[in-house]
């Protein structure tokens, strides 16, 4: 699981914020991670209170009259250098808990024809998101190399490339379930 | 109220299976696929997983074991062998790399070939030469097939396949032996002949990035064709309303 008290971490280092603002650009650059509303809050709470990777620079005028102002948080020097250590730590290679190989494990004897199932689903699965990817609009790497395109927008196509590059070694993989799976299907019918 | 067009093309539960010696094996099983004016499906799989063969039977090159296919409502395994020879002549479009029967043919005469008995020698050179101008191969006109790269080739059987103005385009992995840059060539150009003239077009390619040109995807998978499941209100392009203007 990706930190999440480095992703914000990450965001003040951009530039300093406040809760609200902060959520917002959460929201907009990382939806992609599923984060429940409101997660800013406690973050920075600890990012500020425990941690002391960042403190509160100023206030917001409130939002209403009855309410109370808005701290602006900035990273300590000490959050940048955790921040820094963070970016250079080896990342976790992820999606290897998914459904379909828990399911694998926990299948003894293997139903093949549950197996064929399930790799029909993860199939259709991986193609949805390819659809997700095609509306995207992003353009595609290769097509990047013609342009000069902003940080931001690199950084949106690198991480639709990865997760490109890791639906087609999904499909792969259900490839070769499906093949073996009918293969082992075919033999259990002959040999009925 | 919302009008939803025939398909130009439609595989019905189609299967085929091929049998070497003692050995069946079976292509494709169950295999169910429309395709509308204007519709770019691309087809992944991986090799040897049966594309070539599904669009094949998908052509009427080859006739399926079981189920039906129908273009423009005709099922193929039972029209004639003169109408299926029309049809591939005027309607059906096949792109692959196979070059002219003579070495010496220069491209442009190549191209030209199939419109020479319709529209006449003149007509026939110029709408080669626009051909290939739109596939930005002009440069290619008077060279020999041997002389061709791999992309020029590619470029080549395109333009011979568009000359005929198809209602359908069937591309059997485009990408082979091109760099990445040229693939994104190819399949931009495959999304503009569907969405400018309304040509279906339907790609088979083991190469995933280049598919997010496509407005739909498969995967054909150990003889079955998987399809995503329609998202809600589905996905414009098949969709055709009564005024003509068509859903983005």
């Amino acid at each position: 699981m990706v930190s999440t008290k480095h992703v914000v971490l990450g965001l003040l280092l951009e530039r300093k914020g406040y809760a609200y603002e902060l959520q917002q650009r959460l929201d907009t650059r990382f939806a992609f991670l599923g984060l429940s509303k409101n997660v800013v809050y406690p973050l920075l709470d600890a990012l500020a209170q425990r941690d002391g990777w960042a403190r509160i620079v100023g206030y917001m005028p409130p939002a209403s009259p009855r309410s109370a102002p808005r701290p602006i948080y900035a990273p300590t020097s000490e959050g940048e250098d955790e921040f820094v250590r963070w970016i250079g730590e080896p990342c976790e290679l992820g999606q290897a808990r998914e459904d379909i190989y828990v399911k694998l494990v926990l299948s003894r004897p293997l139903d093949w024809q549950r197996v064929l199932a399930m790799a029909d689903g993860l199939e259709a699965a991986c193609l949805v998101a390819l659809r997700e990817l095609q509306d995207s609009g992003q353009p595609s790497l290769e097509e990047l190399m013609d342009l000069d395109p902003s940080d931001e927008v690199v950084t949106a196509v690198l991480v639709d490339d990865a997760e490109l590059l890791r639906l087609r070694a999904a499909m792969a993989w259900l490839d070769r379930v499906r093949v073996y799976g009918l293969k082992r299907l075919e033999r259990l019918d002959g040999d009925g | 109220m919302r009008v939803i067009p025939a398909p130009l093309l439609s595989l019905e539960n189609v299967s085929k299976t091929y049998t070497r010696g003692l050995h069946a094996l079976r292509v494709l099983r169950g295999v169910s696929l429309e395709v509308h004016a204007g519709e770019f499906i691309a087809i992944y799989g991986q090799p040897a997983s049966g594309k070539t063969t599904l669009l094949k039977v998908a052509a009427g090159f080859e006739s399926p074991d079981g189920g039906a296919v129908r273009f423009r409502g005709d099922d193929l395994n039972r029209v004639s062998s003169g109408r299926l020879a029309d049809l591939h002549l005027e309607e059906i479009g096949w792109v692959q790399r196979a070059g002219p029967q003579s070495s010496e043919l220069p491209v442009v005469e190549h191209i030209a070939l199939p419109l020479l008995s319709s529209r006449g020698n003149k007509k026939a050179h110029r709408l080669a030469k626009d051909a290939l101008a739109r596939v930005g191969a002009e440069a290619c006109a008077l060279e020999t097939w041997a002389n061709l790269a791999d992309v020029e080739r590619m470029w080549v059987a395109l333009a011979q396949a568009l000359v005929r103005r198809p209602r359908l385009l069937l591309v059997d992995d485009p990408t082979a032996g091109l760099d990445v840059m040229e693939r994104q060539r190819v399949f931009a150009l495959l999304r503009k002949v569907a969405d400018d003239d309304e040509v279906g077009v339907v790609v088979a390619v083991p190469d995933l990035p280049s598919m997010l040109r496509a407005h739909d995807v498969r995967a054909l998978s150990g003889g079955s064709l998987i399809a995503p499941p329609a998202p809600p209100g589905g996905r414009g392009k098949v969709i055709e309303f009564p005024s003509g203007e068509r859903s983005a």
